[in-house]
């Protein structure tokens, strides 16, 4: 069994093993005279500053705290056994209060949007190779520009040679709009490809098989417009590539302010409960 | 523009030992070393001349008795003239070692806690912002720190066993093994009594060995008499042979002369240039690395085997003809050995053995050749025929079987020995695979160095692994070669490759002789942020300023001063990221195989 496997494996198991401990446990608990809510609330509590801590902790990686592969498993189950601790804390069902479902609704966001990161930081690294060249984020604007000089570079050569060409007529009303079109994302993210791609690669099917019965470009136009495909092609993949590490990257902006709210609500939670369960204590 | 003005540095301009005087170079040259000829002033010209060797690339040292002037293992980048008076050199192995604790060693040099929490809020704000006060003339050198902190082993007599060390008399010289080979010391010296000692980093030998012949003589027949025997002693294939109080007196004569006749028929070959940098990029670039010719031959397949071939220093490419074209099956690194499996099958059969595979040079290699008689009488007679109970040679002696060759892919390993990228200690590799390319690799190794990253997240790929632009820690680092002021270097503790940021003089010969493009070359600036020009005089420091601002070579230093270690492996969330040792095949099957 490779290491990966193996790893995942024992995690699951154990975090399986520790969730029906919490379930039974709880049980038992709800059959005594201690008040589970207070328990499972506290639990829930230290699980939930523990699994922020990691973003706290990724700030100092010079500090001795163990490695951020480490606290990032320990996040990811932590985080799972947290739902569970939360179905347990609000009796498997919705809670009533406003403050209470609005505490609800932010921690589902937290885990739920945690849950998406861990599809995509498991899922995309892998499309992202496919894609072939491996391009730097910050750099995707200044490579996009190069595309588009170069397909203008070649467009402009073609028209120089030949007198009434086609091509850059073909050029402003068919592929520019593509080269100047900012990324379906949507498209990238769950097709791989965009459909405006395909629309164009429709067009410039067409476009192949009008010359082919002499009624569009020469072979020379063709040529410079094989060159132009590639470049296409590229700037499709650098889409393809800047909507999926834009994916990687952005998730964050939802987990960590959700989770700063999380912690936000969990404490006015606490100092209420706290404040006006004086009968239940 | 900064305000601040500081002179531009030179070659010699941070001379070796700040306390080095004309008239201890005078003193010096009155010496018999230089003045009965043998190393001889006058062949020397007027740019690089003796005293100015003297002067910049030396220091004079006046040692008492019991004060350790090279311990064992250390990585050293100088060679001492032993002038006056006597030294003792302790080489022995294992438990006959004097202690660490004997020697003075400190720990290594990482930074305490308190220091590591200090950097939370004490980093510059500023881009390759340097604190320029470390630059002034002023400030002690770390050399004559260094002097100011020599250590003396305690009671001296009762600590050496004088049985079991060697002495040196003046006039004498040693060190220039490791100094000139680029390999660890191997020995300890510790002074006899009062002696006066002239230390030489190895940029001021290399130019005396290119106008003294004698120096030049001495120097190669001791590299070849002394570094193999101390080699063949620490290879595992000899062990056997060496003295154990164990045994009776007439077996360690005659291991002994085993042992004397391997080293008397054993050849030390070299392969490959050692000053030159083969800008094997190129090859790769044009795509005629892999057909091998740029690859000088050791040994090749299919011809009879004359013997075993050691590798001592450098990397070596075992391939296979295939067809027309010849496939990498392994590489072998330094301690390493060829021809070891045909040999025995060779030996057990009585017939003559041909070699299956084929050994090249993968850039600088020093081999060990000991031929099939020496190693059969010394090695398998030893281990096979004298102990019955082994039918072959021990696992970790014994090459891997043909089966167990392949257990890195074999287009990686084309890749991984094609762009040398098998010379790398800590070489940085990502798997693609699992890396989200979030950065936070590149982050932490900014929080770490003052928010200077310092490496590229960017490299050649092959399949899913990309090897990034950042420093591989060589086994064979080409980029100190031409260091004018040996700035770049081994730590003393680690090993590690790493700049002096006060002695680097900018020249970019380390970034240029560097073949993985992993040393930068950077403008350094005040604490504000502004740029730093040097003065255009030396003499007169409000002349005006030059145009070209102040440079200094960055690179990985591996977080050596970190507790934590390297912070880019430690940061990665997804265990994407490694420093892999890519020593020897098999270390580095293990990660690719997880």
């Amino acid at each position: 069994m490779r290491a990966f496997t193996r790893r995942r494996t024992i995690n699951i198991i154990m975090t399986l093993l520790v969730a029906l401990l919490l379930i039974g446990g709880s049980w038992i608990v709800s059959h005594t005279l201690v008040e589970t809510h207070f328990l499972t609330g506290w639990v829930l509590l230290v699980t939930i500053v523990f699994l922020a801590a990691y973003n706290l902790r990724k700030a100092f990686p010079f500090l001795p705290l163990g490695t951020s592969a480490l606290w990032l498993q320990s996040h990811i189950y932590a985080g799972l056994l947290s739902f569970v601790l939360f179905l347990i804390h609000v009796d498997y069902s919705l809670p009533n209060g406003f403050l209470e479902l609005l505490l609800a609704s932010v921690y589902l966001l937290v885990f739920g949007s945690g849950l998406v990161g861990l599809y995509m930081s498991r899922t995309f690294p892998k499309r992202l190779i496919e894609l072939g060249d491996e391009v730097i984020f910050e750099q995707i604007p200044v490579i996009r520009k190069k595309i588009q000089t170069e397909v203008e570079h070649s467009i402009l050569e073609c028209a120089q040679e030949i007198h009434g060409s086609e091509l850059p007529m073909f050029y402003r009303n068919e592929l520019y709009p593509f080269i100047m079109r900012k990324p379906d994302r949507w498209s990238h993210l769950v097709y791989g490809h965009s459909r405006y791609w395909r629309h164009l690669q429709k067009k410039l099917s067409d476009a192949k098989r009008l010359s082919d019965a002499k009624r569009l470009f020469d072979e020379e136009e063709l040529k410079a417009l094989a060159n132009v495909e590639i470049q296409l092609h590229r700037k499709h993949q650098l889409d393809t590539q800047e909507t999926l590490q834009s994916a990687l990257k952005f998730w964050l902006f939802i987990h960590i302010p959700a989770t700063y709210s999380l912690l936000t609500f969990t404490a006015l939670h606490v100092v209420l409960v706290q404040a006006w369960s004086g009968g239940a204590l | 523009m900064s305000n601040v003005q500081i002179k531009r540095p030179e070659r010699w301009s941070v001379p070796f030992s700040e306390s080095m005087t004309d008239e201890d170079v005078e003193h010096v040259l009155q010496m018999s070393l230089f003045s009965e000829g043998m190393i001889d002033p006058d062949q020397f010209g007027q740019r690089i001349s003796l005293a100015g060797i003297l002067k910049n690339d030396a220091s004079l040292l006046k040692c008492q008795e019991g004060e350790i002037i090279i311990r064992k293992g250390e990585w050293g980048n100088s060679a001492f003239f032993l002038l006056s008076g006597s030294v003792n050199v302790v080489a022995q192995h294992g438990d006959d070692s004097l202690p660490a604790e004997i020697l003075g060693r400190s720990n290594v040099r990482q930074k305490s806690f308190l220091d590591i929490i200090r950097q939370v809020w004490n980093g510059h704000r500023q881009v390759e912002s340097r604190n320029l006060e470390k630059y002034s003339s002023e400030s002690p050198s770390s050399r004559s720190t260094e002097q100011g902190t020599r250590v003396y082993l305690q009671d001296f007599s009762i600590a050496l066993d004088l049985e079991k060390t060697a002495t040196i008399n003046a006039v004498d010289f040693f060190g220039e093994q490791s100094a000139l080979g680029r390999i660890e010391r191997t020995a300890t010296v510790i002074a006899a009594g009062d002696c006066e000692l002239l230390e030489i980093r190895w940029q001021g030998i290399r130019d005396m060995m290119s106008k003294a012949p004698w120096l030049k003589l001495q120097i190669e027949s001791r590299f070849r008499m002394y570094g193999l025997q101390r080699f063949l002693q620490a290879s595992p294939y000899f062990e056997h042979l060496l003295p154990n109080e164990d045994r009776e007196p007439e077996e360690i004569e005659r291991r002994n002369s085993l042992f004397q006749n391997v080293l008397d028929d054993a050849e030390f070959r070299s392969y490959g240039s050692y000053d030159k940098v083969e800008r094997f990029t190129e090859l790769v670039e044009s795509g005629t690395a892999s057909n091998l010719v740029h690859e000088p031959l050791i040994a090749k397949e299919g011809e009879y085997l004359e013997g075993v071939y050691l590798i001592r220093s450098g990397v070596a490419r075992v391939s296979h003809q295939a067809g027309h074209k010849h496939r990498t099956v392994s590489y072998l690194t330094p301690g390493q050995a060829f021809g070891v499996n045909e040999m025995i099958e060779g030996w057990k059969t009585g017939q003559d053995a041909d070699l299956k595979y084929s050994l090249r040079a993968v850039g600088y290699v020093n081999v060990i050749f000991i031929p099939i008689q020496n190693f059969e009488q010394a090695v398998l007679n030893e281990l096979m025929v004298r102990d019955q109970s082994l039918s072959t040679l021990p696992d970790h002696l014994a090459s891997k079987p043909d089966d167990e060759i392949g257990q890195i892919d074999s287009g990686l390993l084309e890749f991984l020995v094609e762009r040398r990228f098998v010379n790398g200690t800590a070489t940085m590799v990502i798997d693609l695979d699992r890396c989200t390319r979030c950065d936070d690799c590149v982050k932490a190794c900014a929080t770490t160095h003052d928010n200077n990253p310092r490496f590229l997240r960017h490299g050649p790929i092959y399949d899913k692994y990309m090897v990034a632009n950042a420093c591989m820690h060589c086994a064979d680092p080409v980029c100190m070669i031409q260091c004018p002021t040996g700035a770049i270097h081994r730590n003393l503790h680690g090993g590690e490759v790493v700049i002096n940021d006060t002695t680097c003089i900018g020249c970019s010969a380390c970034a240029n002789n560097c073949p993985y493009d992993a040393i930068r070359m950077v403008h350094i600036r005040d604490e504000q942020g502004d740029l730093i020009f040097p003065t255009a005089s030396e003499s007169d420091v409000s002349a005006p300023l030059s145009l070209t601002p102040i440079t200094k070579a960055t690179k990985c230093d591996l977080c050596a001063e970190q507790i934590t270690g390297p912070a880019c492996q430690q940061a990665c969330p997804h265990d994407a990221l490694v420093r892999l040792n890519l020593g020897t095949s098999e270390t580095a099957a293990e990660w690719f195989n997880r």
